[in-house]
């Protein structure tokens, strides 16, 4: 082939590359070890010197005459778009995935902020024995607060020392059995269960899940029981949800409150459309009690409450997460009626 | 307890210029949280809820007092009215009446004969006022009873006098069996515990705080009354309330413990009310019975305790001023040292310093409380706590990323749920209380409960790929049950998805040393469509079709895949990185090899024996199956050197001829 030939060749090839693997298969075929213009050079060795001087130059020039052109092509395919062979617009392969129940989802969150503050995650019994629910902590056997925990019963004898078998209507049950294990403080746990309460209702369903915070220290006030609950609320809800602290009574907690946050379906008015808002009462929910862990459950545990003292709470983690933006129930029996039109939405 | 409190009402007893609902937003954030305000013509109701230690505050006298103590803190001026009592003037009327008390049972009880009393409509202001917080008006001598408990939060109770034949009100304990019928016209067999009123001559008039009997109670035709007020043991008023279902407000508050004191304010005031209705009353002598008074209660106080519990900085001034406002009278006697009194009407509930120092903390105001967090020692989760969440939580995701989806079912199931999978019930533990036959019996196997889902999901989804992490509870004699997280899967695709999704699960988890088992463990699935799941010979779950049987008795239309495993034996084989195995720098010759399994022999334990045949195989891949032709294929890799392709299907000739197979 001489000059002419290869130059209309190349010519060809690069009117019909429209990509930048056309044009590296270009250089390869012209300007690479087994290309043709280093086939041009092998006819070089039978020449006078001078013819090779004399050639050799020509073929370097031509040489740069393609390195120019297949740079030229290359140079106008970057500043060119060509139109895809495909339809970039239709919809990808989209892989079958699953899905995690919400509560499953909260719960991870809530460990994670948790673990953050240094508490770590435990788990007790969740059928366990009345002492445990109420007795260690300061609700004696018809005490009227027990009202406020409604249990279901197990059909089974009574122990002599702990009474009756429940299903634990608290996760407070934990904590003095957190103290018994730990048995010198510090104790920072987070106790996250399975709870049961015989109410079946838009807003109740009869088994739901609380988390339980205890921290038992030397000098642990109310400030820091203010300042672990402000910080849990602050990395879950944001900042955008309104937060009050109310007085509230429980047997084993002295000072007790309850941690209200602004409802999320009625937006904190107490009304939908005119209609009074079937979750909460007047626009703010009940997230859960707290308060500084009471004497006789330090005692109860086997804490010296003089050198001691400690705070817990206990939220409910449906409420939570449905107090989180976004998620607006206003039947919450549909967690656990295992409708795959509702799991496969999280 | 939620009681309503009539704005107007508590105006009677509070001065200010706080509106309806500056009261609930104050009221909620340092005492009693009220939770609505519903409008009624120019009045407002406020749902109060009263905490089961404060039942000081469950009246309007209650909620005022509060108020007054509140308000002021945030800038309102509010000041207590206290009732104006006069004087009670006596015509010491000679009209018959014994009381037989005991104080054993009885703390305390007030009791005067009014003559002359008609039986009417009430006038319109206690009509309105009780209607307006929810309490049926009856007639003017029932409404005044129940006019003064809301007022002043003390129950009370009227006799038809006439009706006592024998003019005597004495307190006994009930016989076994014996009954009353109260007012509601319901009859209630007694307890040898329950405390009544008797007539002197074994007939029972009255369950006392709890209601009045049918036989003693005020009609129509009543001339005459005895206004009657009990203080009798809140323990017993509350077992027999409880038992008898007998839920009155009266025995609602009676059984929180109202101070006996009261009792005195709450009389004077009906006998007030009864004059102003008809000044022409004529009474008996006032009989009060009050052996064991309540004393006073003084708690001594320290300063610096106190603001080391609250975390905050407080002045003995600032305290003193906290606690006056709540009636506590305080007296210093030294810088650090309060002397505190409690007032009568919280002598049940404050009895410690604990207790003084919540009244403290919350009229300061929570919310003006900062928020510090703790700085703690470290503490250490126990390794095996810390190793079950971690993995429970990474198979949740792997499951969902192989397209399950997870569901939480209740921990308790129907017999009739049981019954279709041939459970027996009496295996289960069984809730004496349930509220629905739904929730019975709780689980030992969350397949029922995954089985139902798949149930009444049909024909919501195609393909149901569903997963649940639980605690099973298993029966122990004596002892609390055994608690066992299972993780169970349900699938109607078919058995090699499941298979595929689990065996990807263990891969992942890097439990290499699985095997499935042909064998029967589990009476839920097929007999002969189950594999026994095993690590090291030791069985760790199982997987198959559901029992046939079972699937038709819940109706389902499509066959039903499921497995179940303890998930504490899937966390101890778990491993969080896989042993390292440097990677051969000779080459590898892949060859496919298509036999039949022997009968009564599974895959796992067939693969292992080609394992074992040869040194050179790296490793083996399923790669098809047809009708019971398997295709495995086999890598060869000579450790010292290259192998060739001849070398590699040489060793394959001499692998079917140890493992018998026919050659090509």
């Amino acid at each position: 082939m001489n000059f002419t030939d290869v130059e209309l060749h190349l010519d060809a090839d690069l009117a019909s590359t429209k990509n930048l693997t056309e044009i590296q298969n270009l250089q390869i075929k012209y300007l690479g070890r087994k290309g043709i213009i280093n086939k041009l050079l092998d006819n070089l060795s039978k020449l006078s010197t001078e013819q090779k001087k004399k050639q050799g130059k020509a073929i370097n020039d031509f040489k740069s005459l393609i390195e120019n052109k297949i740079k030229l092509r290359q140079k106008l395919i970057l500043h060119t778009s060509f139109e895809s062979e495909i339809d970039l617009t239709l919809p990808g392969k989209k892989r079958q995935i699953g899905s995690l129940h919400i509560v499953t989802l909260a719960i991870e969150e809530i460990v994670r902020i948790f673990k953050t503050l240094g508490f770590i995650r435990m788990s007790y019994p969740e059928v366990d024995w009345e002492y445990f629910a109420f007795e260690s902590l300061n609700m004696p056997v018809n005490h009227p607060a027990r009202d406020d925990f409604e249990s279901f019963f197990i059909d089974f004898p009574r122990h002599a020392k702990y009474g009756r078998l429940l299903l634990t209507p608290h996760t407070s049950s934990g904590q003095v059995r957190e103290m018994k294990r730990v048995k010198t403080p510090p104790i920072k746990m987070i106790n996250i269960a399975r709870t049961y309460r015989p109410n079946w209702d838009a807003s109740h369903t009869p088994m739901f899940h609380q988390f339980e915070g205890l921290c038992i220290d030397k000098n642990i006030n109310i400030t820091n029981l203010k300042g672990t609950i402000d910080y849990f609320v602050h990395e879950f809800f944001g900042e955008d949800r309104e937060i009050r602290l109310r007085p509230f009574h429980f047997q084993f907690t002295e000072p007790s409150f309850e941690v209200d946050i602004s409802c999320s379906v009625c937006n904190g008015t107490g009304n939908v459309k005119n209609i009074k808002c079937k979750l909460c009462k007047s626009g703010w929910l009940e997230l859960g009690g707290a308060g500084m862990v009471h004497p006789f459950v330090l005692k109860s545990g086997g804490i010296d409450p003089v050198g001691y003292s400690g705070f817990a709470f206990g939220f409910g983690v449906e409420r939570v997460m449905m107090m989180k933006s976004g998620l607006k129930l206003d039947d919450i029996r549909i967690l656990y009626a295992g409708d795959i039109r509702f799991l496969e939405q999280f | 307890m939620t009681i309503k409190i009539s704005y107007n009402w508590l105006l009677d007893y509070l001065d200010t210029k706080a509106t309806a609902s500056d009261l609930q937003k104050y009221l909620s954030l340092c005492g009693p949280s009220i939770e609505h305000i519903t409008r009624i013509g120019s009045d407002y109701i406020l749902d109060t809820e009263i905490t089961s230690n404060r039942v000081d505050m469950a009246s309007h006298i209650g909620v005022a007092r509060e108020a007054a103590a509140i308000l002021p803190r945030f800038g309102l001026e509010a000041k207590f009215k206290p009732l104006e009592l006069l004087k009670i003037n006596i015509p010491n009327n000679p009209i018959p009446l014994k009381i037989i008390s005991d104080k054993s049972l009885c703390r305390r009880i007030m009791a005067v004969v009014i003559d002359k009393v008609s039986v009417r409509q009430s006038e319109q202001q206690i009509k309105n006022r009780l209607e307006s917080v929810g309490v049926r008006s009856l007639n003017n001598i029932i409404d005044i009873t129940n006019y003064i408990m809301l007022e002043t939060g003390q129950p009370t109770h009227v006799f038809d006098y006439d009706k006592i034949q024998t003019h005597i009100i004495q307190i006994r304990l009930a016989k076994k069996n014996e009954t009353i019928t109260t007012l509601d016209n319901k009859t209630h067999k007694l307890n040898s515990d329950d405390i009544v009123i008797d007539d002197g001559n074994g007939l029972i008039i009255d369950l006392p705080g709890i209601m009045g009997a049918k036989n003693s109670a005020v009609t129509k035709d009543t001339t005459k009354i005895i206004f009657f007020i009990d203080s009798i043991d809140p323990l017993s008023i509350r077992k027999t309330s409880m038992r008898l279902g007998i839920r009155t407000l009266a025995a609602t508050i009676n059984e929180k413990n109202p101070s006996p004191d009261l009792v005195k304010l709450a009389f004077n005031r009906g006998v007030q009310l009864f004059q102003k209705q008809n000044k022409y009353h004529l009474l008996s002598r006032p009989f009060d019975d009050y052996p064991v008074e309540q004393p006073i209660k003084k708690i001594s106080i320290n300063v610096d305790q106190i603001s080391t519990k609250i975390g905050l900085s407080l002045s003995a001034q600032e305290i003193s001023r906290i606690l006056e406002s709540l009636d506590f009278e305080t007296v210093s006697s030294n810088p650090k040292i309060l002397q505190v009194k409690v007032p009568y009407f919280r002598y049940s509930d404050i009895d410690s310093q604990d207790d003084i120092i919540e009244e403290i903390a919350r009229i300061y105001g929570y919310f003006r409380i900062p928020s510090i967090i703790q700085r703690t020692e470290i503490v250490y989760q126990p390794k095996a706590e810390e190793k079950i969440f971690n993995e429970e939580l990474k198979i949740k995701y792997l499951l969902k990323y192989l397209g399950c989806h997870e569901t939480f079912n209740y921990s308790l199931v129907s017999k009739q749920l049981l019954k279709s999978m041939d459970l027996k019930a009496d295996r289960h533990l069984r809730l004496s209380n349930t509220i629905s036959s739904d929730i019975e019996y709780l689980r030992t196997s969350l397949i029922p409960s995954l089985v139902k889902n798949c149930k009444d999901n049909e024909g919501k989804k195609d393909d149901l790929r569903l997963f649940e992490i639980a605690k099973t509870y298993h029966y122990k004699v004596g002892q609390l049950p055994d608690e066992k997280r299972y993780l169970t899967l349900a699938t109607n695709t078919n058995y090699y998805d499941l298979k595929g999704i689990l065996e990807t699960v263990f891969d992942q988890l890097k439990i290499k040393d699985i095997i499935f088992v042909k064998g029967h463990e589990n009476s839920l699935l097929s007999a002969n469509y189950q594999v026994s799941i095993q690590s090291k010979k030791q069985t760790i779950g199982c997987l198959g079709q559901l029992n046939e049987k079972y699937r038709v008795n819940v109706k389902l239309k499509k066959p039903i895949f499921c497995a179940e495993f303890d998930l504490e034996h899937i966390v101890q084989l778990a491993k969080p990185i896989s042993a390292f195995i440097p990677m051969s720098s000779h080459a590898t010759v892949k060859l496919d090899l298509t036999f039949i399994i022997p009968k009564k022999m599974g895959y796992d334990d067939y693969i292992q024996q080609i394992e074992k045949t040869s040194s050179l195989i790296t490793n083996i891949e399923f790669i098809s199956h047809y009708q019971n032709k398997i295709t495995i294929r086999i890598s060869f890799t000579n450790p010292l050197k290259n192998i060739t392709e001849n070398e590699a299907m040489t060793e394959l000739t001499r692998i079917r001829g140890v493992m018998d197979l026919p050659s090509v």
